[in-house]
Order: structure tokens, then C-alpha cells, then sequence
């Protein structure tokens, strides 16, 4: 199995977990609120942030769903070499100054926070991908000698 | 010839000596450029890799080594400022994006080890990663006991872990009550929050490791 399908299987696993809680959400209560818990330490799980599926919440919030399907998508296009820093600060800028302002003086809305998640996770995943190729390559070239 | 005309010499004489020689020995001529930084390289420092050329830093061959030892330190440095920021009043809000402080948290960590082993290149993604897991238990730890300490319990976890309306539901629909299960979902709680806090921190690691200047 390539590098880029182990990553993407674990990133699409993650995006599905995610997708499957709400489903689970009638069938299977108690399998449902143990991933809802599991996902509480990393996410405020806030409603009104949240995106919904048959009329159950997401385990995430909008912009937590927007940074894993950006690292999915990231992944897919990723490189084996990172890109350099300034396009991680020019992808995150956005996302900081959404969440910030909105801290401050107003409201955000889903689709903004899922469009800066994207960016920003998909941008993050190509450093994420990079070390992941200089570790296999290490390893490969270790188990070579 | 004029002033400005003999600097000019100068300046094309020293950018072509700088250019032309291998970027990690001046004193030998370049025979390839590294595909991704585009560093001049001579004969002993060129890695062919599909038709291309690399230097060894960009292909992960230049890792430098650093020990255990040297990283458990800035593991923790990184753990306790990502945790005290994760429960600081006002900027803990901030960990809304993606548990920012927990992944800075991470990256500081090994920038911290780099620094204090004088590593200007990138060392092991396994060891960054460590060094990034290391300080996310350290700072899951913190938040854990700097809530106990504020509270006086563990309720106020549980009860923040809880929140979710969907969590009450789905609990009281398998015909679960928070109270029944109070003790193990607390030790769930701070497990899950140790595992994926230390996981988030290993990214920040990783993705500090990768920043190239």
C-alpha cells in the first residue's frame, strides 16, 4: 500500500467517523454518544456552529468539519516536498482573523467557517504529507542498507 | 573603469563563486541544482530520485540525529504553554480553531529542541512528532488539573465533555444516566483527551518540523 492511500485512508476514516455519529444517532445511542463524547476535548460541539445530517448535529463544528475535509482533499494533491511558510500563513490568516473577529465583534457564518477550515487543513496537510514522505523515505532507505 | 563599475565586477565575481559551488562545499564546483530548494550541489551531495535531483536535506537523508533526552525537556516547556494558554481566560477561546494552542503548543516544542541542539536543518519526522505528542499529554494533563483545582472536582470536565445536547440524549436514550456512569466517564474523558490532545500536538510538531524559510 503507497504512502498517499495510508494517509488518505486514515484522513477519510476520521471524515467518516464524523459523518457516521449523527447517523448512528437513532440506531445505535449509545455508540453515537460515546464518539460525540470522544470528540468534546477538540471541539466546542456548539449547535448553532455545527452542521446537521437527518437532523442530527455533526460531532464538530463547521470549521473543524472544513479543516478535515480540507486535510482529505490536501492529501490528494499533496507533494512530497512542503510548499514554503508563507502559503501555511497566507491559508490560516483567514481562518484566525474568522475566528477571531468573531470573538470580538461579530457573527460568523457555517459556510465561512467551513470555507476557511478548507483552506486551512488543506494547506496544513501538505506539511503534514511532506514529513510523512521524509519518514518513509528514511525508513525505506534504512531497511535498504 | 569607474566606481561603480568595478563593484558591479565584484558583485557578478562573488555571485557567480556563491552560485556555481556546491552550497555545502564552497570549494568544490556544483554539478546539479535540488529540484525543490534549488541549492547548488557537487557530486557527494546530489540524490538522484526519479529522474531527479535532490539534495539530501529535501529528501530526508540530511536528518540530523537528536536523542531522547534532548527532546523530553522541550516536550514539556511546549506542553505547559499550550495547556496554561488552553485555560487562560479570554485567549483559551482560541482553541476553538482546531485546538490552536495545543498544535502551537506542539511546534514550539520542537522548535525549542532544534534551538537548544543547534539543528538549523529538520531532524526525524518520528522525533518531531514524539516531541509534539509528548507536549500534548503534558498540556491534556494541565488542563485536566488546573480544572480540578479550580472546581474542587471533576464534575466541571465531565459537565463541559457532556455539554453537547446530543451527548444527554443519546446517553438517556440507551437508558444511561450521567450520574450512573459519572466515575468511568471521567476516566474515559481524560483518556480521550490525553490520546487525541497528544495526537493534535504530534501534528503541530510535524508541521513546525516541515516550515522551511
Amino acid at each position: 500500500m503507497r504512502l498517499r492511500s495510508k494517509v488518505l485512508a486514515v484522513v477519510g476514516a476520521w471524515c467518516l467517523v464524523i459523518a457516521l455519529t449523527p447517523l448512528m444517532r437513532d440506531r445505535f445511542p449509545a455508540a453515537s454518544g460515546f464518539l460525540y463524547l470522544f470528540f468534546s476535548p477538540i471541539c466546542h460541539q456548539l449547535p448553532e456552529r455545527s452542521f446537521y445530517i437527518v437532523g442530527h448535529q455533526l460531532p464538530v463544528c463547521a470549521r473543524c468539519t472544513g479543516i478535515y475535509l480540507g486535510a482529505f482533499v490536501g492529501s490528494l494533491i499533496a507533494s512530497e516536498t512542503p510548499p514554503s511558510r508563507w502559503v501555511l500563513m497566507v491559508a490560516i490568516f483567514p481562518l484566525l482573523l474568522d475566528g477571531g473577529t468573531q470573538l470580538l465583534f461579530r457573527e460568523s457564518t457555517n459556510t465561512l467557517r467551513l470555507a476557511t477550515g478548507l483552506a486551512a487543513g488543506c494547506v496544513a496537510s501538505f506539511y503534514v504529507y511532506a514529513g510523512l514522505c521524509r519518514w518513509n523515505y528514511a525508513k525505506n532507505e534504512k531497511l535498504q542498507r | 573603469m569607474g566606481e561603480a563599475g568595478i563593484k558591479g565586477k565584484k558583485f557578478i565575481g562573488h555571485f557567480l563563486t556563491h552560485t556555481m559551488n556546491c552550497y555545502y562545499h564552497p570549494d568544490r564546483t556544483s554539478v546539479a541544482q535540488c529540484f525543490t530548494c534549488a541549492k547548488n550541489l557537487c557530486s557527494d551531495c546530489v540524490v538522484m530520485k526519479e529522474g531527479r535531483t535532490y539534495c539530501k536535506e529535501c529528501l530526508g537523508t540530511g536528518e540530523s540525529s537528536i536523542e531522547m533526552q534532548q527532546i523530553l525537556i522541550p516536550g514539556l516547556i511546549g506542553g505547559v504553554v499550550g495547556g496554561i494558554l488552553s485555560v487562560a481566560p479570554v485567549i483559551s477561546i482560541l482553541n476553538c480553531v482546531l485546538c490552536l494552542w495545543i498544535v502551537v503548543g506542539g511546534a514550539l516544542a520542537v522548535y525549542i529542541a532544534k534551538r537548544w541542539s543547534n539543528i538549523k536543518g529538520k531532524i526525524s519526522t518520528g522525533k518531531a512528532a514524539l516531541t509534539g505528542a509528548i507536549s500534548g499529554c503534558v498540556a491534556a494533563i494541565i488542563i485536566v488539573v488546573i480544572q480540578f483545582f479550580s472546581v474542587g472536582d471533576f464534575r466541571s470536565l465531565l459537565q463541559e465533555a457532556a455539554y453537547t445536547p446530543e451527548v444527554r440524549d443519546a446517553l438517556r436514550e440507551a437508558g444511561i444516566t450521567l450520574e450512573e456512569i459519572a466515575g468511568t466517564l471521567i476516566v474515559l474523558t481524560v483518556l480521550i483527551m490525553v490520546v487525541v490532545l497528544a495526537l493534535f500536538g504530534a501534528l503541530g510538531g510535524i508541521i513546525s518540523n516541515e516550515i522551511k524559510k
